[in-house]
């Protein structure tokens, strides 16, 4: 059993004897919602943390050298609540957003497209996740018109007269509200 | 996606009766491509960056696709087949809701863009449709007009 101090995206101290590589999580004990979560390592296993809805990890988590069947216990929430709650949204915004783009990918029917549960998810989340959808536009922008609109409360494409064109005025709303950092 | 993923997805395609004649392209979507452009999407809304036809109602229906394509000089007909000099569209839905058009090439042949993939040609209209949540559902409407220039 280990207890990390560090928030989670700054990974794990090594462990005595363990293994190399990623440590596939897969299963979490403690809701989000205490201070205390606690997740349970398995296998040693390449690959990137999965698997989970409320749990706040980032998307770069590395957690090093985790002995097999090793519990490992997080302390969040307390020292690094803004990081904390920022690498949980981003990881959680990519997770609603790889199944809604595979779901709604030969759909055209835009009302069908945009109240998917994921989707809907994704627009309460609020404008923390607005830079992952600008990251999410090399995947198609058009979809992400709407949760834009939505998130933002402003369309800031109204007058676009092709998809280029309202890709860019998003992108320059972006960059002058400060979520893209050039358009 | 790839063939196999058309082949899960729409119950009617298979290995002979569709060619992927695209790459993936988000930019517009099938009833877009229908009415022959490539650079955005039609749907009726008032959202930024999709394109409704002016003075055509805004409601998903079959009656507004309709007169959305009157506009561009179509009008309703029964027959699916091939007549050389006619182009023709079908409207698919699903649970009465718009959710497809394919528009007939001038070899007979029928071309679709699906969502934000890819275009295909295929050798029926038909072909992209199917129900119980797989395919585009059932044509409801044909409509024609003669042909203006190769469209393909």
């Amino acid at each position: 059993m280990a207890i990390a101090d560090r928030p989670a995206s700054a990974g794990f101290p090594s462990q005595q004897g363990a293994s190399s590589g990623l440590a596939k999580i897969s299963e979490l004990v403690a809701p989000w919602s205490s201070p205390l979560a606690e997740v349970r390592g398995q296998q040693p296993a390449v690959g990137k943390l999965i698997k989970h809805d409320w749990l706040a990890y980032g998307p770069d988590i590395q957690i090093e050298q985790v002995r097999p069947e090793a519990m490992v216990i997080v302390q969040l929430g307390s020292e690094f609540p803004d990081l904390a709650s920022r690498d949980n949204t981003a990881q959680l915004f990519l997770e609603l957003a790889e199944v809604w783009e595979n779901e709604v990918a030969h759909l055209s029917t835009l009302e069908e497209i945009v109240q998917r549960p994921e989707y809907q998810r994704i627009i309460r989340l609020g404008d923390m996740v607005i830079p992952l959808i600008f990251d999410r536009f090399k995947y198609g922008a058009p979809k992400w018109f709407w949760a834009l609109r939505s998130i933002a409360g402003y369309d800031a494409a109204r007058d676009a007269r092709t998809s280029a064109e309202a890709t860019a005025m998003w992108k320059d709303w972006g960059a002058q509200q400060g979520y893209l950092t050039s358009s | 996606m790839s063939r196999a993923w058309l082949e899960r997805e729409f119950p009617f395609l298979t290995h002979r009766n569709f060619d992927i004649t695209s790459p993936k392209d988000g930019n517009y979507n099938c009833i877009a491509f229908a009415a022959g452009e490539s650079d955005r999407n039609w749907w009726p809304t008032d959202l930024g960056g999709y394109y409704w036809p002016p003075g055509v109602p805004m409601e998903p229906t079959v009656e507004v696709f309709k007169v959305a394509f009157e506009q561009l000089g179509y009008q309703e007909t029964t027959d699916l087949t091939h007549v050389p000099g006619v182009e023709k569209v079908a409207l698919f839905v699903k649970h009465g809701k718009p959710t497809h058009m394919a528009r007939q090439l001038d070899d007979g042949r029928w071309t679709s863009k699906l969502g934000t993939e890819v275009d295909i040609s295929h050798r029926e209209a038909s072909d992209v449709g199917g129900e119980a949540g797989r395919g585009y559902g059932e044509i409801e409407l044909i409509m024609k007009r003669r042909r203006m220039s190769d469209s393909s």
